[in-house]
């Protein structure tokens, strides 16, 4: 079939206009994509956050006023392996001006000395001293942390001359703002790194400078100092399966890069196509790639491709998670087993129910861990939190609609009576207590052997109990139970306490297993 | 008028042009050629050999005087200089790993040849070449190959006056907008080339530090290369 272009990283800056399609919403975040205001854009992976971002950055180099918009990536292969946070933050401050850098020259506002000197010995023109100021700034970050030498923090420069070298650049340069993009931002760092890009996120705000960055659901780590409600535009991009527009949106989107030969047979099989649309749950890289896999568009290809995909390699995709996220290997595993078997069998089961499920805000830590990196897949997609259930408080997920679609033998002839039953108000619940819960509840015993990793661990767990988010009275009974560090309580399960601490049930016992856990939770993300 | 007095009316004339070719919308497009140039003089830094070292150095200089002659309303030279400037572009790649025959060329027993150079099976886009420095390249090689000989003929098309082209720039020397749009345009196909070309040569013997510094500018300009983008962001 077709060659789709599934990434955005693969389509050039000049075809982006060509293949953008927006919706409402699209409009909307990238409208807040070049206002002033620092945006984050949290979305699944493949759900085009990063087309999105291009279409802003297009827009903006397109527009009347004078701007510079710069995409930043940080890859893996020059990560630097420190704890020092501070070395941290100059290296990502290092990475994002000499992109700036870079693209200062792309735009013509800088001249490299190289080429100066190429056609002429007159140094006299090196004067652009705003220029210097940056690459000075650049270099001595650089040095910071490439050097393993002592550095005097109060030689570097701060963040406030790094604000005032960027004014500088604007006012000469008659440019109205520089737009920072950092695309799939934080999911390389650590939990700690993500603290400190954040940080870093916030510090630069300022006149002349807007940052925004791309985000996925449920693993990101802000920090105390940022807070993405105030200190921020938030925009999620999903595409529900109930909207008006949704399935004409992903018909163009296709039609964009698909040859004649496809276009005809989405146009004459459409029911077909609304098929793998929706199965797709609003992810056009899913759509795309379930479109580019089939031999032959027809009925028996297409029940062949939802079954295979949604069935098995959807599921690889996950899984291989847990190569890149060590630390939660099991988790994913879990998840997936949690999914696969219990959710979607019970939700099949349900005659009422058709993608949604509820659970139980008081779950173990780890189980909310495992929905939240199942979020990051897109193999469920959070609805919305504190929806009351006969009393309790819960959150509600939406199964991706491949996932149940691809359950039954015919999956093309069945979806128009699958998507008519669909009701948000139906929905499969979870509650505090599942005999699946038990099998994560040891989180420790997953964390890996490696000599690095005891090091760290050790020492998180020697930390006293006062760091954990349980209120004081939880404290002084777990004091007073002889329970000092989070070794100590990690030892123990919730039968455990609530055997040894008077005043202590099932609900504190489980508050304060969580506490311990997050704690393991974040340790184990790095 | 003496001829001292017949060249300043001519470059009077040049600067007049040179201000219809710098206007704002222009400046963009113009930094973007410099940017290239830039780049590919700060690769030479990098390359042990010091003929190549030269060699690419002269790239980027040439690349900057068909900036000049395009500013000036010199477009034929301008097309000239960047067709020499790919020529040498290429022969860097062909001489690192035909010493002998580069020092031949230095010292003026033979010339560069353009079909040596893009053969299909022994040139520098070849699979024979991808298969030596960067495997994974290997399926991207022929469609440059096809690409380099379409661009090296329109650039030829300038410099040996076909006669299409006199039609386009005529004689006298005045600001055409046409042939300035179409300098961008070649340009940007033959950069492309260039810069894939260095990079299937030379991007997996650079060290991680070097590789680094250059990975900013990689990511924009090569970002839609899978392999090299996979390469640069995680060093596979």
């Amino acid at each position: 079939m077709s060659d789709f272009k599934l990434r955005t990283e693969s389509i050039k800056d000049d075809e982006i206009a060509r293949l953008a399609m927006k919706n409402e919403n699209d409009e909307k975040i990238i409208s807040a994509l070049k206002s002033s205001e620092p945006c984050l854009l949290e979305g699944s992976r493949g759900t085009g956050k990063s087309f999105i971002m291009k279409m802003a950055q297009f827009d903006l180099e397109q527009s009347e006023t004078k701007t510079l918009s710069i995409f930043i990536s940080f890859n893996i292969s020059s990560l630097i392996n420190t704890n020092d946070n501070l070395q941290f933050y100059h290296w990502m401050l290092a990475k994002t001006l000499r992109a700036l850098m870079n693209k200062l020259r792309k735009n013509g506002f800088e001249i490299s000395n190289y080429t100066k000197s190429l056609l002429s010995n007159d140094t006299e023109l090196d004067s652009e001293k705003i220029e210097l100021t940056l690459k000075e700034i650049v270099t001595k970050f650089e040095k910071s942390y490439k050097n393993n030498e002592e550095i005097d923090i109060k030689s570097l420069p701060d963040i406030e001359d790094v604000k005032e070298a960027i004014a500088e650049i604007c006012e000469e340069n008659s440019l109205e703002r520089i737009y920072f993009f950092f695309d799939e931002a934080a999911h390389v760092f650590r939990p700690e790194q993500q603290r400190q890009f954040f940080n870093l996120f916030k510090d630069l705000r300022s006149a002349y400078i807007t940052c925004n960055a791309a985000i996925y659901p449920g693993v990101t780590h802000f920090g105390e100092s940022f807070e993405p409600v105030h200190d921020c535009s938030y925009q999620i991009l999903e595409r529900n399966i109930n909207d008006i527009d949704y399935l004409e949106y992903f018909k163009n989107l296709v039609l964009k890069q698909a040859d004649d030969s496809i276009q005809k047979s989405i146009n004459n099989q459409i029911d077909v196509f609304n098929t793998l649309a929706l199965s797709c749950g609003g992810n056009p890289r899913i759509l795309l790639k379930t479109i580019q896999d089939l031999s032959k568009f027809n009925t028996q290809e297409v029940n062949k491709e939802i079954k295979e995909f949604y069935r098995t390699k959807i599921w690889t995709e996950h899984t291989e998670l847990g190569d890149k996220y060590k630390g939660h290997k099991e988790l994913i595993d879990w998840g997936r087993d949690f999914l696969e078997n219990i959710v979607i069998e019970t939700i099949k089961e349900n005659e009422k129910s058709t993608i949604y499920f509820w659970i139980n805000k008081d779950v173990p830590e780890a189980v909310k861990e495992s929905l939240r990196l199942l979020t990051y897949t897109g193999i469920i997609r959070k609805i919305d939190s504190s929806i009351r259930s006969h009393g309790n408080l819960g959150i509600r997920y939406e199964v991706k609609y491949g996932c149940m679609i691809a359950l039954f033998s015919n999956p093309v002839n069945e979806s128009k009576s699958l998507f008519e039953k669909i009701s948000i108000r139906q929905f499969t619940e979870f509650g505090k207590n599942h005999p699946e819960y038990k099998k994560i509840e040891k989180l420790s015993s997953y964390v890996q052997e490696s000599e690095q990793y005891k090091e760290s661990l050790e020492s998180m767990l020697k930390k006293s109990i006062d760091v954990l988010t349980l209120t004081r009275w939880q404290k002084d009974k777990l004091i007073g139970a002889s329970i000092l560090t989070i070794q100590d309580l990690y030892g123990l399960e919730e039968e455990d306490l609530i055997n040894q601490i008077y005043g202590v049930g099932k609900a504190r016992a489980r508050i304060m297993m969580n506490a311990a856990n997050a704690e393991l939770l974040e340790y184990i993300s790095g | 008028m003496n001829i001292k007095e017949y060249l300043e009316e001519l470059s009077k004339q040049s600067k007049n042009i040179f201000q219809d070719s710098t206007k704002e919308n222009d400046l963009r497009n113009l930094g973007s050629v410099h940017h290239i140039s830039a780049f590919i003089h700060e690769f030479s830094e990098i390359l042990p050999d010091k003929y190549e070292k030269e060699i690419l150095r002269t790239v980027s200089s040439q690349i900057e005087i068909s900036l000049i002659n395009l500013t000036m309303g010199m477009y034929r030279q301008a097309f000239s200089s960047i067709r020499l400037a790919f020529e040498m572009g290429l022969s860097v790649v062909y001489f690192s790993v035909n010493k002998l025959e580069c020092i031949e060329w230095q010292k003026g027993y033979n010339d560069i040849k353009w079909s040596k150079l893009i053969d299909e099976d022994n040139g520098v886009l070849s699979k024979r070449y991808t298969k030596a420095f960067f495997e994974e390249l290997s399926n991207e090689v022929i469609k440059y190959n096809s690409n380099a000989k379409d661009v090296y003929r329109e650039m030829s098309e300038y410099v040996h006056g076909n006669y299409d082209t006199w039609n386009k720039s005529g004689l006298e020397l005045k600001y055409n907008e046409v042939l300035k749009d179409e300098y961008f345009k070649v340009f940007s196909k033959m950069s492309r080339i260039l810069l894939f070309v260095l990079c299937c040569r030379y991007l997996k013997s650079i060290d991680k530090d070097k590789l680094d510094e250059m990975s900013t500018f990689l990511i924009e300009e090569m970002n839609d290369v899978e392999e090299i983008r996979n390469y640069v962001n995680k060093g596979e």
